[in-house]
């Protein structure tokens, strides 16, 4: 048993490191806007865009 | 059949579509067309097939767009625009009817395309939009433009001190939360190698480190995740006013410091556990609980758009447009019709309509001739009108009605929280029970006088009754929201119970606050006295006037019309002269004719009354029903309105209220109600002008209309966004339940409480059995305060 006396302290490292980790999460907005996040991976790049899209984008674009 | 844009059912008898993917859906209206094409031609589709199914509101209308370019004066962007340098200005936007999380991809999306955008990123739970743009290439109304064809209204508005303060408040509470988290699981699971021993044994040496183990988890819990129930024992006791954060902070340190003495001691027993772990539950009441109230008052802040405030000056030779703020007393303005007046003054035109109904509650409009005062934040009705300004800003009429508003806040009955009560015979409870077993113990057992005191106040550690007020809280502050009911602050609880009085004001609030036609009765050919009256009220600027010229689709031409100040029209239609107007009016030409009833307006040619109308600011539909309710349930309802004596007779009879007060300027409101409070009643105030602002402060708890002046929404403590008197019944019966909610949250806290310190005090309480007492009775609360959430 006398592993756990070397274990458990590099477990509280980990512990640390953890909350290290959750408080950069924190400072770094991402718990900002939860109801959002789960969305975005849905969202982007869900079709590449044709040619005829693209014409009609320009034109919009002329046009403003 | 529902709309492809906005979900809404399509109405009948139009038919218009939009093609996607090459078939054709039907839309609501060709403001849902042109959005719904939008979004399609610049490849955002995306947007309809992850969206909630949420109907939306319906999309601007194009002619809302014109004052769009107000935004652009920089007079008005200093307000709410950061200059980042390099001509970069960043806003925060509030956007209306964003529904989920694809609405905000969809805004993000388009504004990318724009040339100019540097950054824009969407908060949908806060509704906000945050736009980073180059002012060379871009200007503001061009982003709200982009944002209005895809259906979203974007605007800025006025920022909260308080909001700020929530928000550092939030992110401290995450971080405490994830410590306490993550530390109370390491300090369970080493407690449990300590209940069950470890592999079977557990030697003196592995039990002492594993005793440290829990210290080093259970330190940062204590001395960091706990610090705001230090902070707020501290303020109780420097404002020598007892609160709960006080026994929580007896018991949170006292059972740490007594364990921490066991570990390096090497006796007794140690309960960082359960100190862990009540640390945990509480701060998760306290988080649920801001992030409630943060969420009430983002919203409430939302409402609170910034309007373009812009005055048109007379200059030498022309007009320029410049901030009403840089408005000098004896500046000449110009006010349009329709548009509400900047500052007060003299008027220099001949004559004027204005409406001070939101001043003063008299639903009328004034007429004002040369040289007559004009205030600040009236309406003008009729023509444009030339204003020499007296007063600017600080000095006007509507500038001491919000002086007056910020005194009754001030002066507002403050409530005390049923916890803190509670809170102050539960301190007197612990440090007597601990007190006395310490004693007992010490004639006793000397050696065990400490282990069984800790276990005592570990035992009486009030966890389920801290978290018995917060989560019933909670729980009540989202029921309502989800019923359109927005809840500012907490006082509604505790001021539902002694609650008999309830003042309403009337144009606004008990009325719908605009003219309609009530009743018609014709003496002639109906469909023709139709034309004739619209077509002749269309020449008219006055408010009773807008009803009737809704009456036909085909208004009858009229020529040479003239306009009688006062009595109403008259003008020529084929040939034969008519008039429309008052009853002396008409009486000019048939002296004998008498109205029927209440009709007020009366249509007629030389030889016959065709027809009169009854046109009035009609009471809201659900009036009745609502008042007559509150008197069933022995509320008193009283009407307080700035409006004429017969008028506001006229309301409280048809709805049966036996107290009214009538011509009532906002001071006299606030009199009223201080004295009903002086007499001891708990006075309710459902109000929505500004001239209801100071008393909305005032009053006990105040309630307005989501529609209602911008500084009645400040004052007041309740928002209804529904839009109806009935959700006074529902704010009534949430307290009511939330209170019987909270009552049997305190009685079953106490209950543990009590029933556990008998046996903690003859030293029963093992260390795993206070966590499991613990935990349970939190676990129970929690789940009762959770049947708030349920309808």
């Amino acid at each position: 048993m006398s592993v756990i006396y070397a274990l458990i302290p590099v477990a509280i490292i980990f512990v640390i490191i953890a909350i290290a980790v959750f408080f950069w999460a924190v400072r770094s907005d991402q718990f900002e806007d939860i109801e959002r996040q789960g969305l975005n991976i849905l969202m982007d790049d869900d079709k590449p865009k044709d040619a005829d899209n693209k014409e009609q984008e320009s034109d919009n674009d002329a046009k403003r | 059949m529902e709309c492809f844009h906005c979900l809404q059912p399509v109405p009948k008898g139009v038919d218009l579509t939009v093609s996607y993917k090459g078939e054709k859906h039907a839309v609501c209206c060709a403001g849902c067309q042109a959005v719904a094409n939008t979004i399609i031609q610049h490849n955002l589709d995306a947007y309809y097939q992850h969206r909630d199914e949420r109907p939306l509101e319906t999309p601007l209308l194009p002619d809302e767009l014109k004052q769009l370019s107000l935004y652009d004066h920089p007079d008005i962007q200093k307000e709410f625009i950061r200059d980042a340098g390099d001509n970069i200005q960043i806003a925060t936007l509030t956007v209306e009817n964003i529904t989920c999380g694809a609405c905000g991809w969809l805004i993000e999306q388009e504004l990318m395309r724009l040339s100019g955008i540097r950054k824009a990123v969407v908060n949908v739970s806060s509704r906000r939009l945050q736009v980073h743009w180059d002012d060379g290439a871009l200007k503001l109304s061009e982003i709200l433009q982009a944002l209005a064809r895809i259906g979203y209204k974007a605007l800025p508005f006025q920022p909260n001190e308080a909001e700020h303060q929530y928000e550092k408040q939030r992110k401290s509470y995450i971080k405490r939360l994830g410590v306490a988290g993550i530390a109370t699981m390491q300090v369970m699971m080493v407690a449990f190698g300590l209940y069950f021993g470890v592999g079977g044994d557990l030697s003196e040496s592995l039990q002492r480190f594993l005793w440290i183990v829990s210290l080093v988890f259970a330190t940062p819990v204590i001395l960091y995740s706990a610090q705001p129930f230090y902070a707020g024992a501290l303020r109780g006791l420097q404002a020598s006013k007892l609160n709960m954060d006080i026994p929580v902070s007896i018991a949170l340190l006292g059972a740490y410091s007594a364990s921490v003495y066991a570990t390096i001691t090497n006796t007794g027993e140690v309960y960082f556990e359960s100190i862990s772990m009540f640390t945990f539950f509480l701060l998760t009441g306290r988080f649920l609980e801001l992030l409630a109230k943060e969420r009430a008052l983002r919203f409430a802040t939302n409402r609170l758009t910034l309007l373009p405030k812009l005055a048109i000056r007379e200059t030498a030779d022309s007009t320029e447009e410049v901030a009403v703020r840089q408005l000098k007393v004896g500046d000449v303005i110009r006010v349009k019709p329709g548009e509400t007046l900047p500052a007060d003054g003299h008027l220099l035109s001949d004559k004027a309509q204005v409406d001070e109904s939101l001043l003063t509650g008299e639903s009328r409009p004034a007429a004002k001739i040369k040289g007559d005062k004009v205030v600040a934040g009236s309406l003008n009705q009729s023509s444009p009108i030339r204003v020499e300004v007296t007063e600017v800003a600080q000095q006007t009429v509507l500038a001491g009605i919000i002086a007056m508003q910020d005194a009754a806040l001030a002066d507002k009955p403050k409530v005390q929280q049923v916890i803190d009560k509670v809170a102050g015979y539960f301190i007197a409870g612990i440090l007597l029970t601990a007190t006395v077993t310490f004693l007992a113990w010490w004639f006793i057992n000397p050696e065990h006088a400490l282990w069984v005191t800790l276990a005592v106040l570990v035992a009486t550690c009030p966890c389920a009754l801290s978290l018995a007020a917060p989560t019933a809280l909670t729980g009540i502050i989202h029921r309502l929201n989800n019923d359109g009911i927005l809840l500012k602050n907490a006082d509604v609880i505790e001021s539902v119970k002694n609650l008999n009085t309830v003042f309403l004001d009337k144009t606004g609030t008990l009325t719908e606050g605009k003219f309609q036609l009530i009743t018609k009765l014709d003496h002639t050919n109906n469909t023709h006295n139709d034309a004739l009256a619209a077509g002749l009220e269309s020449h008219s600027e006055h408010p009773i006037a807008a009803p009737l010229k809704l009456l036909s689709e085909q208004p009858m031409a009229f020529n040479s019309v003239e306009n009688y100040q006062g009595l109403g029209l008259e003008g020529i239609a084929e040939g034969i002269r008519y008039r429309i107007g008052s009853r002396a009016f008409i009486q000019q030409w048939h002296p004998q004719y008498q109205p029927n009833g209440e009709h007020q307006v009366i249509l007629a040619n030389e030889s016959e009354v065709l027809a009169e109308y009854h046109v009035d600011d009609q009471l809201r539909p659900e009036a009745k029903e609502t008042i007559t309710t509150l008197q069933q349930q022995g509320y008193n309802p009283v009407i307080v309105s700035g409006d004429s004596k017969d008028r506001v007779e006229r309301v409280a009879h048809s709805l049966g209220i036996k107290e009214w007060h009538h011509e009532t300027k906002p001071e006299d409101k606030l009199s009223l109600i201080t004295d009903a409070q002086r007499n001891g009643h708990t006075v309710w105030m459902i109000g929505d002008g500004i001239n209801d602002s100071p008393v909305l402060a005032q009053a006990d708890l105040s309630m307005t209309f989501s529609s209602a002046s911008d500084l009645a929404q400040t004052s007041a403590d309740v928002i209804l966004m529904g839009e109806s008197l009935w959700q006074i019944e529902t704010v009534i019966k949430g307290a009511t339940k939330v209170r019987s909610i909270m009552r049997q949250n305190f009685t079953w806290a106490l209950l543990y409480n009590v029933s556990i310190l008998p046996f903690a005090a003859f030293g029963f309480v093992a260390p795993w059995a206070a966590a499991l007492g613990m935990s349970l009775s939190s676990l129970l609360v929690i789940a009762n305060s959770l049947r708030l959430y349920k309808k």
